[in-house]
């Protein structure tokens, strides 16, 4: 049995192919077992610091601009003191290194990419975007075992 | 020769605001400008919708006040559902109190611990990337993590209430979507799975003791800092005590001497007009019987207090008569005082939430009345910015004609603008040259009215800090880059 998997995808679903954190929670939803805790944001928030307390492992989804070879990356997350200008918006290296300096817990965190393409205000994603995401979630079945 | 400084983007405010200074040939300031540069239009793109669909329409202007516009637009919907406030069944009316104390709490608590502390501990003048909540997190992290569960506990009370932490569903045509259960209740008393709401309590008091000791220390700074006349408007129960939810208007001049004496809410636009400038998109609503120059008014925490007569739970009532003991003066117009004002209402707020967790109506099933359909409604609300006015009309077959929406940062507009040029004229006139720290004493003078620049009219987007010195003739003198 893994140790328990926080999840937090990370978007907006009327905003194209922001909302590819999103689409990645729902349709890792449909696995069985659950893959973890599934938690939908707009953006991550000093809140969320308090949150990770509770799991030895995070991932983090979120769309992305950046060209991604594979329309996707997986990277290790680590803490990171530099905070946003508008606070209530955090990386998740800044709720990494919040979880850290107040609670003394840092989790095993990863940052999943996704490339999206068009951010205008619409829901659905993209073709590409699609494409992406697929290709993400196959990754992601062996790494939640 | 003039020159032009500009502050863009005013930051730890919600949205984006850009201030502009302009200096004359001595180095004196000119004037001064808080612009609100981007637009939304939530009151023309609604107009076609049914009527019902606008509680959750008009809450997407914000994410950190979503339940304001939600209620404030469910009361405006009510009365076009034919019930007035007063005849929302006791369950809906403390349901909607429920979830309106809890917001004003959980967006206080942002405003104090993550927006506002980093000025107040550490000093105007600190460098700026140390002003900021991971520097208050590493400085004091047990003010840091109570913030952080402050916050949360106002964010749960609206999960449970909405389904949701920001844009749930929680309000009706005439009443309420769900009920409250039991098992929901215990959640925020038994301490199991968050601090209970009688330690919300212990710290709302204890942070009122932190920024008592803080006027202490600094009172010739807080006393003398943007400290200038003006009116207050804020909702009152009719016997005068403080009300968030519903209630009547008031507003005061700048010694306390009413200029709007307790109107119905519905009566707004006997009242108020809006004037608009060519170089911003927030308007200016003002008192039409006092006009532009003299009829403006601020709103929220420091108003609030300001025009009420008492507040109806016992610590912040206390909490309240400390503070007006401590100036001496019932009406009181120093802005920074704003930061305690907003505390007291914390402290209320928690009161208010105690209270309701032990009521029995809050369980009941009945949830919504209707009456006799009416073609225009009218909701006013005390959002934690300040008094929030939504006003709605609807055709033959309910759908949006009209809607006219005065949000609290739109009050504090001129208000705003004052504290700009009273803070730009003290710290920036005649100086050799101009710090970050400096400019950072103008976002503080913003800052403490904790506007919502994105409720005012805004649409999202990033940009790093820049300040610029120019010319008369366009040259850049001086710039000045902040990014965190």
């Amino acid at each position: 049995m893994p140790d328990p998997l926080l999840i937090i995808g990370i978007g907006n679903s009327s905003r194209g192919d922001d909302g590819l954190g999103w689409a990645f929670l729902d349709t890792i939803s449909q696995m069985q077992p659950p893959p973890g805790q599934l938690e939908y944001r707009y953006q991550l928030v000093v809140e969320d610091a308090e949150l990770l307390t509770r799991y030895p492992r995070v991932l983090f989804v979120d769309a992305c601009e950046n060209d991604q070879p594979d329309g996707f990356s997986l990277e290790p997350c680590r803490p990171d003191p530099v905070a946003e200008i508008y606070t209530h918006q955090q990386t998740p290296g800044a709720v990494l290194f919040l979880c850290q300096e107040l609670y003394g817990h840092r989790p095993e965190a990863w940052c999943l990419r996704i490339q999206g393409y068009v951010w205008d205000f619409d829901t659905g994603l993209t073709v590409k975007g699609r494409e992406n995401l697929e290709k993400a979630v196959e990754v992601f079945k062996p790494w939640q075992i | 020769m003039s020159k032009k400084i500009v502050i863009d983007p005013v930051t730890r405010v919600e949205g984006h605001g850009r201030v502009t200074i302009h200096l004359d040939a001595s180095g004196g300031v000119e004037s001064a400008y808080f612009h609100i540069v981007e637009f939304r239009g939530f009151e023309r793109f609604i107009q076609g919708r049914p009527y019902w669909e606008v509680p959750v329409l008009v809450q997407r202007l914000c994410g950190i006040c979503p339940v304001s516009h939600h209620l404030a637009a469910a009361k405006a919907i009510d009365q076009i559902n034919g019930i007035d406030p007063e005849g929302l069944s006791p369950t809906a009316e403390k349901l909607r109190r429920l979830l309106h104390y809890g917001q004003v709490f959980q967006s206080h608590a942002l405003h104090f611990f993550y927006l506002a502390s980093p000025d107040l501990l550490f000093g105007f003048d600190a460098p700026a990337e140390k002003r900021n909540i991971v520097a208050v997190a590493e400085a004091n992290k047990e003010l840091a993590r109570k913030g952080i569960l402050m916050r949360k506990f106002g964010q749960e009370i609206i999960k449970a209430i909405s389904g949701k932490r920001i844009h749930g569903v929680a309000a009706v045509p005439g009443g309420m979507y769900k009920t409250f259960t039991p098992v929901e209740r215990d959640y925020f008393l038994n301490g199991q799975d968050i601090p209970p709401i009688d330690t919300m309590i212990e710290w709302s008091l204890e942070m009122l003791e932190f920024i008592r000791h803080y006027h202490d220390a600094h009172r010739a700074l807080l006393d003398g800092f943007a400290n200038y006349p003006s009116g207050h408007l804020g909702l009152v129960r009719p016997d005068g005590a403080l009300d968030l939810y519903h209630g009547l208007l008031r507003a005061v001049d700048s010694e306390g001497h009413k200029i709007l004496a307790d109107v119905p809410t519905d009566t707004y636009n006997r009242y108020f007009s809006e004037a608009v400038e060519k170089w911003t998109y927030m308007k200016f609503p003002y008192l039409k019987h006092l006009g532009r120059e003299k009829g403006w008014n601020r709103v929220g925490p420091l108003s609030r207090l300001n025009v009420c007569d008492y507040i109806p739970t016992r610590l912040a009532e206390q909490a309240r008569r400390q503070m007006l003991q401590y100036t001496g003066r019932k009406v009181n117009n120093h802005t920074l005082y704003t930061h305690w004002a907003r505390l007291i209402e914390m402290l209320h707020c928690a009161e208010v939430v105690r209270d309701l967790l032990h009521d029995p109506d809050i369980f009941s099933d009945d949830l919504r009345r209707t009456g006799k359909p009416r073609l225009e409604g009218i909701g006013i609300i005390e959002a934690p910015r300040g008094t929030l006015t939504h006003h709605y009309e609807v055709d033959d077959k309910g759908m949006i004609t009209r809607c006219n929406l005065i949000v609290s940062t739109t009050h504090n507009n001129e208000a705003m603008n004052r504290a700009v040029r009273w803070v730009a004229r003290d710290a920036l006139s005649h100086q050799p040259e101009i710090t970050e720290g400096m400019l950072n004493r103008v976002e503080v003078a913003i800052r403490a009215y904790d506007p919502c620049l994105s409720c005012a009219t805004h649409a999202l987007g990033k940009m790093p800090l820049r300040a610029e010195l120019y010319d008369h003739e366009g040259q850049c003198l001086q710039t000045l880059y902040r990014h965190a």
